[in-house]
């Protein structure tokens, strides 16, 4: 009898453990979701934000869940209270022209989740995965449209490697330091835009994915939506940018170079944003994009055109004759469709222009004026190194007739935009001592 | 006797037809071969998008706003309102209004009946922009050719008309052959030499035809580009400059990933190729006077050919270094006026990408230049002599 029990006993403490070991196990693999390059886009519009992030595997449809911070209890994620977005599942692929090097097997997939309905001004958790394993729980925080502001950063291009130590490593310990600077000087800014050469390999494809690495590793970026544009250093591996950004509005029609990275659009607050692939040599075909997209939110107060390629800008570019076209070609679309304001890199130093009409500057603007009322101009802006991995210097010694102000510190810098109803203003700091290099508004009423 | 320079002229003419009838076959070759190579566009457009540029006319100014530059003469700024159609492609035959802004990048002021050549950027097949390029500017560039032409015959002659064979030889193989090639990824020291010397041996054929003096020339031109071509070696390397020290690097190096194009080599080739011309100055100047003094004095031995040679050799290269510093001067005036204005001091002057490439390129070419003259005279000499005693 008592044999029998004790008997009984082993295999009820037997299956106990196993149960445990189980449950543990599940309880870890839970947790255990593997992915990597997790970033969100600003959504088609302030209540709405989209990710992107690669896995290892398709088998499972991708998924965001998202809840309010107020209804989290506890350290485990509220899944009761927490909202479900099943996304796209799709294999990365790249073009990869150089017989010379080894081809990388791709063995990557591009996950991209749409999440709708967040409400301004909200603390929220969030967690990714595929519905059976998931990541831990990260954080964002929606802020007020109304009155709202940005961070701007030109050409991080990480792995450039031309300044300072050479490695990847200094260019990514520059584009952290960057990031975390900015984000603690203006942590209510709502989202950051990246103008092209987000990363520097033109062709090899595990370099330029270590390069990727690096540009997605500030942990910020799990909380500050990036819109980037394409550069071209980014567009050369093919389709492989494109799979890397859950962009809103992402046109297949108008400024494709690869099928998946044409031009795109967002509206935040008031502000109209043309998101465009200056890689493309067609500049037609950005204006058609723009008048769809300006036909469809006829509301927004400012239009900012953001493209990789400046047109304006002082430095080594200056004279190639691709960017002598664009200085041609891209202005009359500009003016056409009424744009406020031009944000662009590839120049790696930075230029503000006065108030710029069919190929010169307005007459009578004051080139020391810090702000401006109503122009009768667009001011076209290009951005210096957010990283600091390489600078250029000025093509010319004198200031181009466009030129209001022009700066090159050879030191990582970014800039902060509020947006204030009828006042535009940008301002820019460099990131050893946070100094401030310009400062300009626009006012529109 | 007639009868004899009859023959002599036939003989001739069957020899210029053979001529010209390898040069045509010898282009054809190296057009085919151009049309081969893959050529990687950064920035082709992609889907229905294409940009081209046609021939267009202006068929009315309907509406202008100008401003002449008070200070600067000649600079006219402002828009045009023009009816413009199109005269060739694919869409030929359409007439559209467009704007012709004048600034200080684009500034062709349009009257009605102007032809001009139009930046046709197609969207899709609804879609499409029309802006000015420029005026056309062929008639005028051609009125230019032609006009060398009439002179280099007028003044050249026969020879005259030699040479333009030899130019054609030379342009077609640097566009046709040469550059392709590049793009295939052959190393651009190989394909610079063997390019230089088979355009030094088409055009110093051509000209002297197969005389001592051709082959002299030839033979010094051939001391000059291996002279050049290790000074390049070294000089690059110790001045640590080359391909990728280039403004155009970041671009270059961007076609490189997609086609092998060899990048840091390029530099050699612009040194050898731009020194081409001066060796073969310099190396036709001293034998074609080692050859008129041996045919007026069949008497003179090796020695006093050679000096001759060093001698008339000499004064060239006494202006060859003005020269070098004319040239550079010249090509450079809009980059030295900026550097002046800057107060740039020496350090950074003479260490710049740019002006070290410059200085390093004339100061090769005009060492390769003068010690190219001993040795074209040397070879003149030795062939002036044995031609007069044969």
């Amino acid at each position: 009898m008592r044999g029998r029990f004790k008997w009984a006993r082993r295999v009820l403490v037997g299956l106990l453990a196993t149960a445990f070991v189980l449950l543990s196990a599940a309880a870890l693999a839970a947790q255990g979701y593997e992915f990597s390059g997790l970033n969100i886009a600003p959504g088609s519009d302030g209540s709405a934000l989209n990710f992107a992030w690669f896995s290892s595997s398709s088998a499972r449809k991708p998924m965001v869940e998202v809840v309010k911070k107020s209804d989290q209890k506890g350290n485990a994620f509220a899944v009761v209270k927490a909202k479900s977005f099943t996304g796209t599942v799709s294999k990365v692929t790249a073009t990869q022209f150089n017989a010379d090097d080894q081809k990388v097997a791709l063995d990557s997939y591009s996950n991209k989740v749409t999440v709708t309905g967040l409400a301004d001004s909200i603390d929220y958790l969030y967690r990714v995965g595929d519905g059976k394993l998931w990541s831990g729980t990260l954080e964002f925080t929606t802020h007020d449209p109304k009155s709202f502001g940005f961070f701007i950063v030109g050409d991080p291009q990480l792995g450039a490697k031309s300044t300072g130590p050479k490695t990847l490593d200094s260019d990514t310990a520059g584009w952290q330091d960057t990031i975390s600077k900015a984000t603690a000087a203006f942590p209510g800014a709502s989202f950051l835009v990246s103008l092209g050469d987000e990363v520097n390999d033109y062709n090899r494809l595990a370099t330029q994915d270590s390069e990727y690495a690096a540009y997605f590793s500030p942990q910020q970026l799990h909380s500050l939506p990036v819109a980037t544009v394409n550069g071209n250093h980014d567009f050369q591996m093919g389709e492989y940018y494109g799979f890397h950004y859950n962009q809103p509005n992402l046109s297949s029609q108008y400024g494709i170079s690869y099928g998946n990275d044409g031009d795109y659009w967002f509206v935040y607050g008031n502000v109209l944003f043309f998101m465009l692939n200056s890689n493309s040599e067609s500049v037609a075909t950005h204006d058609v994009f723009i008048r769809d997209a300006v036909a469809k939110n006829p509301q927004a107060k400012w239009r900012v055109a953001c493209l990789h390629h400046s047109v304006y800008s002082e430095a080594d570019h200056y004279s190639d004759p691709d960017i002598v076209d664009r200085r041609t070609n891209y202005p009359p679309v500009f003016e056409r469709y009424k744009i406020d304001v031009v944000l662009q890199g590839h120049d790696h130093s930075y230029t503000r222009t006065l108030p710029m009409a069919k190929g010169k500057p307005v007459d009578g603007i004051d080139p020391k004026a810090d702000s401006i009322v109503n122009p009768a101009g667009i001011v076209y802006f290009t951005f210096n190194s957010g990283s600091g991995s390489k600078f250029y210097d000025w093509k010319e010694s004198t200031p181009e007739v466009f030129s209001a102000m022009r700066w090159q510190g050879k030191v990582p810098s970014f800039s902060y935009v509020s947006v204030e109803g009828e006042k535009f203003t940008v301002t820019t700091y460099r990131t050893d001592d946070m100094s401030l290099i310009d400062a300009y508004s626009i006012t529109k009423n | 006797m007639r009868k004899g320079s009859k023959t002599l002229e036939s003989k001739k003419i069957t020899s210029w037809i053979v001529i010209v009838v390898a040069l045509a076959f010898y282009v054809a070759l190296a057009v085919d071969f151009d049309a081969h190579t893959g050529i990687y566009h950064l920035y082709r457009s992609s889907g229905a998008a294409h940009v081209r540029y046609e021939k267009a006319i202006v068929l009315d100014v309907e509406d202008q706003e100008l401003d002449k530059d008070a200070k600067l003469g000649g600079l006219v700024t402002g828009y045009q309102d023009v009816l413009v159609r199109i005269t060739s492609g694919e869409r030929a035959g359409t007439t559209t209004r467009i704007q012709n802004v004048l600034n200080y990048t684009t500034h062709f002021l349009l009257k009605k009946g102007d032809v001009f050549i139009a930046h046709v950027d197609t969207a899709d097949a609804a879609h499409f922009t029309v802006s000015v390029y420029s005026i056309d500017r062929a008639p005028t560039l051609g009125l230019l050719a032609l006009l060398f032409v009439a002179a280099l015959c007028g003044v050249g002659g026969w020879r005259g008309l030699r040479s333009l064979l030899g130019m054609v030889f030379t342009f077609s193989s640097i566009v046709f052959i040469f550059i392709p090639l590049l793009y295939r990824g052959c190393s651009p020291i190989l394909a610079s030499a063997v390019m230089a010397a088979a355009t030094v041996s088409v055009s110093l054929l051509l000209l002297g035809g197969a005389s001592a003096k051709s082959f002299s020339s030839i033979a010094g031109t051939f001391a000059g580009i291996a002279i050049s071509a290790g000074l390049a070696l070294a000089f690059q390397d110790l001045a640590q400059i080359s391909g990728y020290t280039t403004a155009e690097a970041d671009s270059l190096l961007a076609i490189a990933g997609q086609t092998g194009m060899k990048v840091g080599e390029l530099l050699f080739a612009t040194f050898l190729i731009s020194t081409l011309g001066a060796e073969m100055d310099i190396s036709i100047s001293v034998a074609s006077a080692v050859s008129e003094v041996s045919a007026g004095n069949p008497s003179l031995g090796r020695t006093a050919l050679f000096r001759a040679g060093m001698n008339v050799g000499r004064d060239i290269m006494g202006t060859m270094a003005n020269t070098l510093i004319l040239a550079f001067a010249g090509t450079s005036l809009n980059a030295v006026i900026l550097i002046y204005s800057l107060e740039r001091s020496a350090y950074q002057i003479l260490n710049s990408n740019a002006l070290t490439i410059e200085l390093a390129q004339s100061l090769s070419a005009g060492l390769a230049i003068v010690l190219t003259v001993p040795a074209v005279a040397f070879v003149a000499a030795a062939l002036g002599t044995r031609r007069t005693h044969a």
